[in-house]
């Protein structure tokens, strides 16, 4: 029963926000249905059988195709990465719904995104209801981000051009921190700047190829742990490996 | 009518375009990977090579209207493969390829194909001419192909010289150089030849040198690091590993801390990065030296183990590791590095003793004893630079044997989840410890466990429990979880970075005191330990899983399926559907009487050779003691002596000289690892002379099936010959894709073992009348 709600709910999403004379509502309602498909396929490893009808909601309502370069446009809903220029990309939307649910964020939260790229993410968070400082180091993508999601009316959004390692210390501290480009470490900075209770979600792996996401959390007493989540079904001592 | 007699200015224009086309072939593999990885370019250049069996099969088809026009014809190709050389380079540098899409769509495979078909083009003219001297001199095969192959070899060695001094995109104007001067040396008159060296010397001068540099993937880490706000670049040479870059910035600092501890009080310090190409090889702090959060790494653990250490540190780099150790109070330091370091690059001195050398090879040589030996398998230490063969059995076993007493051998690893390079790494540190530890690796091996790096210590003599105390309380401290310690309890193993479930303590309870190659061959991924013959650490795609992982791409499988033998696979394919079409073009002309058997013999040579050349010159070139100088080398080597043999092969029996092959095959298949594991110990010079008396035996013999397998067909049916050319040339091009995959999956003895095989079905189809027309040319 609770499946069939869950699959109501999607369809409700997918369909509900196809305007009328708004080309590429089709094509969203389909990548809603694909990353549906793909939580539904990987539940047993991500622990939930649906995401957040929020985050779902959030996804539905955000133009991707304005965040991809033109000549991608016709490919923008594709459940999978596309190139944004200057060896970045604008992430997999099902990885892009992952990470938004797994920081557990809600309307009102303060929310900092290290790695801005095409500001997709920082839209849908801010489609989300949350307040988003966001810090991208490579000029170009900063300047077009911040036209971009002004344009469109993201105004709950802040682009900073600069290094997200140091995250942005005076709207400190928050309550989720998405890391949208893994380094070799997880950048100290970033602990500090996490409120207690806070969640940190940073991706493992190069660009196409995103295959763990690990939360790190800091507990109310600021002990800091991490907890990794492997999308794909992985069972060690049996040797079965299934999405 | 066949001509024997054949001017010395052929046989030389043969060396010189034989000297390009390799030259270029070697040019590319090290141009290629800044854009496409090292992977895809092998497998593109290798099917950029079936160019060479396709001008055999067009050779065969137009032969009658091209033998009478040999004196235009053998100087155009040579030209154009003088001229096709660079512009393909410029070509496939221009045609959008991202290999890092090819699990997500298409576009990147049809950039791929459209590298692989212009880079072809110059290999297919180059083959064209030589082709033609082959089916006009195919009586004195033996000659040509001494010339040719002494070409080759000349080719090799100014190659692999060259990039010591110069760019690589530089090189490319030797090959138009050497392309223009074959056709000159062939030229029927006097005028048209000077005028072709005119041209050459003029078109090489003044072809535009942007047109040789090599674009770089805007997704190679270099990329990533000049693309930040004030980065500056503090070097940037072409060494003979290929290009380093080394990156600091002011502005947007580069910081390399792996596994740094959640809990760390100290920020990793601003930090110089050196790339080589375009992949990081290591990054120390800059311009201070402040060493305060290398304390957090699970990699300080030996030394905080060991205070006062003497330590070695393996492929030292820009001296990160070795800088730190000093730091954290090791006594003395001995830093050893393969790659050298262009002047200006921020290297850690101090009082670390800097050695630059191969790093196995000073482990075998050296009679000092260490305290720590500190090893960084590919992972986040160490993304880049040349095989150094330390973590194989055989290799942690020589390093097991220079610590001492009480001493700790410690690598450092990814911490990938599912695992999978580390459980390698496990497991060969097991298998090395049965060999000359003291007590079960049960005993010896503690296995620590941060965000996105592993630490794995072994210590043959054990660890004592005062060892085992420490360790807890460093690793409760840091936050690092513990996924093996001598008489652990399972709860230590997954607090601070947790999974669904223990896969770490798992595997390594299993490696290490359980069935360990029941479970190995249990595991979803190849994780069994790694060998000097089968060396590939990181290579751990099982194929029963492939089309789970791939299935699974979507939602985190792409990164679980490894580019590298999925390309090497793909390549096979190809040139198996390609070139297995190709050959049987000209059958449909020419008759297939008598076309098998010597279709086996052209075949099974080519697939011998290559087979033998690639074992040969990996494991020679690591006892020469440089994995690119070294293998650089030992293909000159063998090349030449391959050249003499071929030289003194007429009159020799096909059949027989394949047997002799397929003898030195299996000969070099049971020697080759004990010559290794014999002479690496020894001075340069015993190595020197080991290896060369290796290549000399060895070419001498494998240049000898060729020329008179191609002799004995010129005898009987000249008109065969460039179709046996054509078929040699593809079976050149398998036998060195099939080794270069069978090396990573079954080792260098199978394919020693596919070589002898290889020769043995060569020999069964011989002796050459097989049965076709008796023709003259």
């Amino acid at each position: 029963m609770r499946r069939l709600l869950g699959g109501a709910l999607v369809l409700l999403v997918a369909t509900g926000t196809a305007r009328a004379g708004d080309p590429y509502a089709r094509a969203r309602a389909r990548m809603i249905r694909a990353v549906q498909a793909d939580v539904t396929a990987t539940r047993a490893r991500i622990g939930r059988d649906r995401l957040a009808p929020a985050v779902m909601e959030a996804l539905a309502r955000v133009p991707r195709h304005e965040f991809v370069p033109p000549e991608w446009k016709d490919r923008a809903y594709e459940n999978r990465p596309l190139p944004i220029g200057y060896g970045q990309t604008i992430s997999q939307p099902y990885i892009v719904a992952l990470m938004t649910d797994l920081a557990g964020v809600g309307l009102g939260d303060r929310v900092l995104e290290v790695g801005t790229g095409s500001g997709y993410q920082a839209a849908v968070l801010a489609a989300l209801g949350c307040r988003v400082f966001t810090v991208e180091i490579i000029p170009a993508l900063a300047e077009a981000a911040r036209r971009r999601l002004r344009r469109l009316g993201y105004d709950r959004v802040r682009v900073r051009l600069g290094d997200g390692y140091y995250g942005w210390p005076e709207h400190a501290p928050f309550d989720a921190i998405l890391v949208t480009a893994a380094a070799d470490h997880v950048p100290p900075p970033l602990v500090r700047q996490l409120r207690p209770g806070g969640r940190m979600v940073i991706p493992v792996g190069g660009a196409f190829r995103v295959q763990t996401l690990t939360v790190v959390e800091k507990a109310a007493d600021g002990r800091v742990s991490s907890r990794e989540v492997l999308p794909v079904r992985f069972v060690p001592l049996t040797g079965g490996a299934r999405p | 009518m066949e001509r024997q007699r054949i001017p010395l200015s052929l046989l030389v224009s043969v060396a010189a375009l034989s000297a390009a086309v390799l030259g270029y072939e070697l040019l590319l593999l090290r141009l290629f990977p800044l854009k496409l990885w090292a992977p895809v370019t092998g497998a593109v250049i290798s099917l950029a090579l079936l160019g060479y069996g396709a001008a055999g099969t067009t050779l065969a088809l137009v032969q009658r209207r091209a033998v009478p026009r040999f004196g235009r014809l053998y100087p155009g190709a040579a030209c154009g493969f003088g001229l096709a050389a660079p512009a393909a380079f410029a070509v496939a540098e221009a045609v959008p390829v991202n290999p890092l899409e090819l699990p997500w769509s298409l576009e990147p495979w049809i950039g791929l194909t459209g590298v692989y078909l212009v880079l072809a083009v110059p290999f297919f003219l180059a083959a064209f001419g030589l082709g033609l001297v082959y089916r006009l001199h195919g009586r004195r095969a033996g000659r040509v192909y001494g010339w040719d192959l002494a070409g080759a070899a000349l080719g090799a060695a100014l190659a692999v010289g060259f990039v010591h001094v110069a760019p690589p995109g530089a090189g490319l104007r030797g090959v138009m150089t050497l392309g223009f001067a074959a056709a000159a040396l062939a030229a029927p008159a006097r005028r048209p030849a000077g005028a072709l060296v005119a041209m050459g010397v003029l078109t090489a001068g003044l072809w535009p040198a942007r047109m040789l540099e090599p674009a770089i993937s805007p997704y190679k880490p270099v990329s990533q690091a000049l693309a930040g706000q004030g980065a500056r670049v503090l070097a940037d040479r072409w060494t003979a590993w290929g290009r380093m870059t080394v990156v600091a910035s002011d502005r947007v600092p580069l910081r390399h801390a792996p596994g740094l501890s959640l809990t760390c009080p100290d920020d990793p310090p601003p930090s110089a990065a050196a790339f080589l190409g375009g992949e990081l090889l290591d990054a120390v702090p800059f311009p201070e030296r402040r060493w305060a959060a290398a304390a957090c790494l699970p990699w300080a653990l030996a030394y905080r183990l060991r205070p006062g250490a003497s330590a070695l540190v393996l492929e030292a780099g820009l001296g990160f590791r070795p800088g730190a150790a000093l730091w954290l109070g090791a006594a003395k330091v001995v830093a050893v590095e393969p790659v050298r370091f262009p002047t200006g690059v921020p290297r850690t001195g101090g009082a670390i003793r800097w050695v630059w050398t191969d790093p196995r090879g000073f482990l075998a040589r050296t009679r000092d004893r260490f305290d720590v030996i500190d090893v960084a398998a590919p992972g986040p230490f160490r993304r880049a630079g040349p095989p150094a063969d330390l973590i194989t059995v055989e290799g942690t076993a020589l390093a097991l044997g220079r610590l001492t007493e009480g001493g700790l051998l410690s690598v450092s690893a990814g911490a990938e989840v599912p695992p999978r390079t580390c459980l390698q790494v496990l497991s060969t540190l097991a298998a090395a410890l049965e060999r000359v530890g003291r007590a079960p690796p049960a005993r010896c091996v503690v296995f620590v466990r941060s965000w996105g790096a592993v630490q794995i210590l072994a210590a043959p003599d054990g660890f004592t429990g005062r060892d085992i105390d420490r360790v807890r309380a460093l690793c409760d401290r840091a936050g690092f979880d513990l996924p093996w310690v001598p008489g652990m309890d399972p709860t230590w193993a997954n607090r601070w970075h947790r999974l669904d479930r223990p896969w770490f303590f798992e595997a390594a309870r299993e490696i290490l005191t359980g069935d360990r190659q029941g479970f190995e061959s249990r595991y979803p991924f190849r994780i069994g330990a790694v060998t000097d013959d089968r060396p590939g650490l990181g290579r751990t795609l099982r194929w029963g899983r492939l089309s789970e992982w791939l299935g699974a791409r979507r939602v985190g499988g792409a990164g679980l399926v490894e580019g590298e033998p999925l390309v090497q696979a793909t390549a096979i394919g190809l040139a198996v559907v390609f070139g297995g079409l190709t050959i049987l073009v000209p059958l449909t002309r020419q008759g297939l009487r008598g076309s098998g058997r010597s279709g086996w013999y052209f075949g099974g040579i080519g697939v011998g050779f290559m087979g033998c050349e690639v074992a040969l010159v990996e494991t020679l070139g690591r006892v020469l003691g440089d994995p690119t100088a070294g293998a650089g080398l030992a293909l000159a080597g063998l090349l030449a002596a391959a050249g003499a043999g071929a030289a003194r092969s007429r009159g020799a029996s096909p059949r027989q000289s394949a047997l002799v092959c397929a003898a030195a095959a299996a000969g070099l298949g049971l020697g080759l690892g004990p010559l290794r594991l014999a002479v690496e110990g020894a001075g340069g010079v015993l190595r020197f002379a080991a290896a060369a008396a290796v290549v000399a035996a060895t070419g001498w013999a494998l240049g000898r099936p060729f020329p008179s397998g191609l002799s004995a067909v010129a005898g009987h049916d000249p008109e065969r010959v460039p179709w046996a050319w054509g078929v040699n040339g593809f079976a050149s091009v398998w036998g060195a894709a099939l080794a270069g995959f069978l090396t990573a999956e079954q080792g260098r003895r199978a394919v020693l073992g596919l070589a002898a095989a290889a020769y043995l079905v060569a020999a069964a189809a011989g002796p050459l009348g097989w049965g076709g027309r008796k023709r003259s040319g």
